[in-house]
């Protein structure tokens, strides 16, 4: 949490700062000073309606939760809007059929690449963007590795699983796929 | 896909910048419950606060390719919803400029009738908190009920840190007044 402001509001006459002694009494982590002075005493005499009437708004909040459908309604919103209209065209393979391009949304693909690189390598990824180059497809991802994983084996393995991917499903070129590993992690 | 409950928070939230409509899914589907919260406490009413948090689920969607730390989410995204109900708050009294911090108090939504019924310590602090101008109780809330600091508060307000306070001081001093039949 940022450092708070120094100017309290609010001292009282011992120089205990109400916040300091309201944080305590709610924490149960009052001091011997605040146990026995008798301003911090009848400030939190004064302050017990409060805090109990806090203590059960806290625990009634804890039941309230979102209303049914506000969670459909918000999906159904997102999907219609999609991030990224861009696509990619897919190559023709072989001459028959009527003509036309099938092109795939980048989201598309970078959700199959995520979904190509198996966690049990140890290698999470994240964000995964593509790029169309003339050598072909540019891959740029970050990843999370999983406590104990031998990092150069994990990124090596989950780049030969989406080069196969790119060039067996889709039928592009890879020109290269970069992987950021941003942090270190466990799994819960 | 069916594993992204699963996943760390930020790799879902890194899914979702790239247009991974399932990542988002997953994510809204753990904060709801708090933005929802978050915009009910603010607003008092469950109709408002229901279209105040798909509104800021929505927003958070588009605006999540700004997101640079994905560390960051959970607070940006209460910051949003913040920012929203306090919006949706000044929006229902026009005439009342809620930039305003007064200090006297109003009844708002909650009547001499309403604390006459009040018979518990919830709802009574539930009265009371309707009786506070909206930026007093909108500090007050992110403060207390959703443990923010006077910074990222200062933020969603729109104001600096020490007027927070100062608003957190006066809600303060206005609730303890209320509750004191409870002492």
């Amino acid at each position: 949490m940022a450092v708070e402001p120094s100017d309290d509001h609010e001292r009282l006459p011992c120089g205990t700062s109400a916040d300091t002694l309201l944080d305590h009494l709610r924490a149960g982590t009052v001091t011997d000073h605040e146990r026995t002075c008798p301003h911090c005493r009848a400030a939190a005499e004064e302050f017990r309606p409060l805090l109990s009437a806090l203590g059960a708004a806290l625990d009634d909040d804890r039941q309230v939760t979102a209303p049914p459908g506000l969670l459909d309604d918000v999906m159904s919103v997102v999907r219609a809007e999609g991030r990224s209209r861009s696509t990619i065209r897919l190559p023709r393979t072989g001459g028959d059929g009527a003509p036309g391009d099938t092109r795939v949304r980048h989201s598309a693909v970078s959700a199959m690449l995520r979904a190509r690189v198996d966690p049990a390598g140890g290698l999470l990824l994240g964000r995964c963007r593509i790029e169309e180059t003339s050598e072909g497809l540019v891959v740029a991802a970050t990843a999370r590795v999983l406590t104990g994983t031998v990092i150069p084996e994990a990124t090596a393995s989950a780049r030969r699983d989406m080069s196969t991917f790119v060039e067996d499903r889709l039928g592009l070129r890879v020109a290269r796929i970069d992987i950021d590993v941003t942090d270190v992690i466990d799994l819960p | 896909m069916h594993t992204d409950t699963a996943l760390p928070e930020s790799v879902l939230v890194e899914r979702a910048q790239d247009g991974d409509d399932h990542a988002f899914e997953a994510l809204v589907r753990r904060h709801q419950d708090t933005v929802y919260r978050i915009a009910l406490r603010t607003l008092g009413d469950a109709a408002e606060a229901r279209d105040t948090a798909q509104e800021a689920l929505i927003t958070a969607w588009r605006r999540l390719p700004d997101l640079r730390d994905p560390q960051a989410f959970p607070a940006w995204l209460h910051r949003m919803v913040g920012r929203l109900a306090l919006n949706a708050l000044r929006a229902r009294r026009p005439e009342d400029p809620a930039e305003e911090d007064h200090s006297e108090l109003r009844e708002r939504g909650a009547g001499p009738v309403d604390r006459a019924l009040a018979t518990d310590l919830h709802e009574a602090l539930r009265a009371a908190l309707a009786g506070l101008p909206p930026p007093q109780r909108i500090c007050w809330v992110l403060r207390e009920m959703e443990g923010l600091g006077y910074e990222e508060i200062a933020e969603i307000v729109d104001t600096t840190p020490t007027a927070v306070r100062g608003r957190i001081h006066r809600a303060r001093t206005h609730l303890v007044e209320a509750l004191e039949p409870w002492r």
